[in-house]
């Protein structure tokens, strides 16, 4: 389901505070970040919002996974934090279709700032399609010719 | 000796494919006895669902960056061959991009060159809630994801009337999808047994 219009950002957000940011503050935060990033896609023009979505692993202190398919501000949460932490590592995927790659850029990278920093913590955003971190893709004999079909 | 068989769980992005798979997989494993594998394929570069199942304390082989039925292709048949020389499983499920086309797995599978499989089943989420909308905005690629369906799943029941749901019924029967559909919420557990019992059955 590859259209022309379809479009993918990923981007990893790491977040440094002096002091540990509570789990409540941190789930309530990303659940507010998936809600505005929806709204505000929306807003822009996206035609469908496929899936957006985040996971914050914090190793033996929990995770967080919060997502949301649409604009309504109703973002699902799994997972649970134990205990505040100083710093936090999001994976976020944003994936949805009648935008263009960097108008979604534009629109999630301020409101990850804004909802990730909290007091005094420092923000750093990765856009991880430029870091190449995953397997190449790899082609085999014989699936060449075959047509897209995604 | 019983050879592997593959599940493949496909639906459109944001279905609820993880949540199902979280939800059935114990009660698959206690009512088959199998050993099962899972092979999560996520869109983005650094793959959430992999992160999230293995949270619930699941064994997955991530496929990340793109979508197995296009061109991950290769990489799937090598890591399926590499579960089943080194893990042995009986059945195998996979959670394709909610991008993907099944048909194509199969398809891709053609070219599987370990031993041959015992066979493979598709089961294809649809988001009660959404349907209206994906079925128009994508309604070719979504049609063929449910004519190559064995098994088709109304998911997030909870999220919409019965009017509706029989609403997406209805349509999902124009498309000639000639195979059992259930509703389900993998979120709050109705129908989940049917589900175990339509996704394992012989």
């Amino acid at each position: 389901m590859i259209t022309s219009d379809f479009v993918a950002y990923s981007l990893r957000a790491s977040v440094t505070s002096t002091s540990p940011a509570a789990p409540d503050l941190v789930r309530d935060r990303l659940v507010a970040l998936m809600n505005a990033i929806a709204l505000e896609c929306d807003k822009a023009g996206a035609t469908l919002i496929g899936h957006i979505k985040c996971v914050l692993d914090a190793g033996n202190k929990g995770f967080l996974a919060v997502s949301t398919t649409d604009a309504s501000g109703r973002a699902t949460v799994r997972g649970e934090m134990k205990e505040g932490v100083n710093e936090l590592n999001v994976i976020i995927n944003v994936l949805l279709y009648g935008l263009a790659r960097i108008k979604v850029q534009e629109i999630v990278d301020p409101l990850v700032r804004e909802h990730m920093t909290f007091d005094g913590a420092k923000v750093h955003l990765e856009d991880l399609d430029k870091t190449h971190e995953a397997l190449a893709p790899i082609q085999i004999r014989g699936l060449e010719d075959e047509p897209h079909h995604c | 000796m019983r050879r592997m068989e593959m599940l493949i769980v496909a639906g459109f992005l944001g279905s609820g494919k993880t949540t199902l798979v979280l939800s059935t997989i114990e009660k698959i494993i206690e009512r088959t006895g199998k050993k099962v594998v899972i092979i999560v394929n996520d869109f983005g570069t650094v793959g959430i669902d992999g992160k999230i199942m293995e949270k619930y304390g699941l064994k997955v082989a991530e496929l990340a960056s793109g979508c197995i039925c296009c061109t991950l292709g290769g990489d799937l048949l090598t890591t399926v061959q590499d579960i089943e020389e080194n893990i042995k499983p009986d059945l195998l499920v996979i959670e394709p991009t909610g991008l993907a086309d099944p048909e194509a797995i199969v398809r891709a599978m053609d070219h599987y060159p370990g031993k041959p499989l015992e066979r493979i089943r598709s089961a294809v989420i649809i988001d009660a809630a959404r349907f209206p909308a994906i079925f128009k905005a994508l309604n070719r690629p979504l049609t063929s994801q449910v004519k190559s369906a064995d098994l088709v799943l109304i998911n997030k029941v909870d999220a919409v009337s019965p009017e509706v749901l029989e609403a997406v019924k209805a349509d999902l029967r124009t498309l000639d999808a000639d195979v059992p559909i259930i509703y389900v919420s993998a979120l709050n557990g109705t129908n989940v047994d049917e589900a175990v019992d339509a996704m394992v059955a012989s």
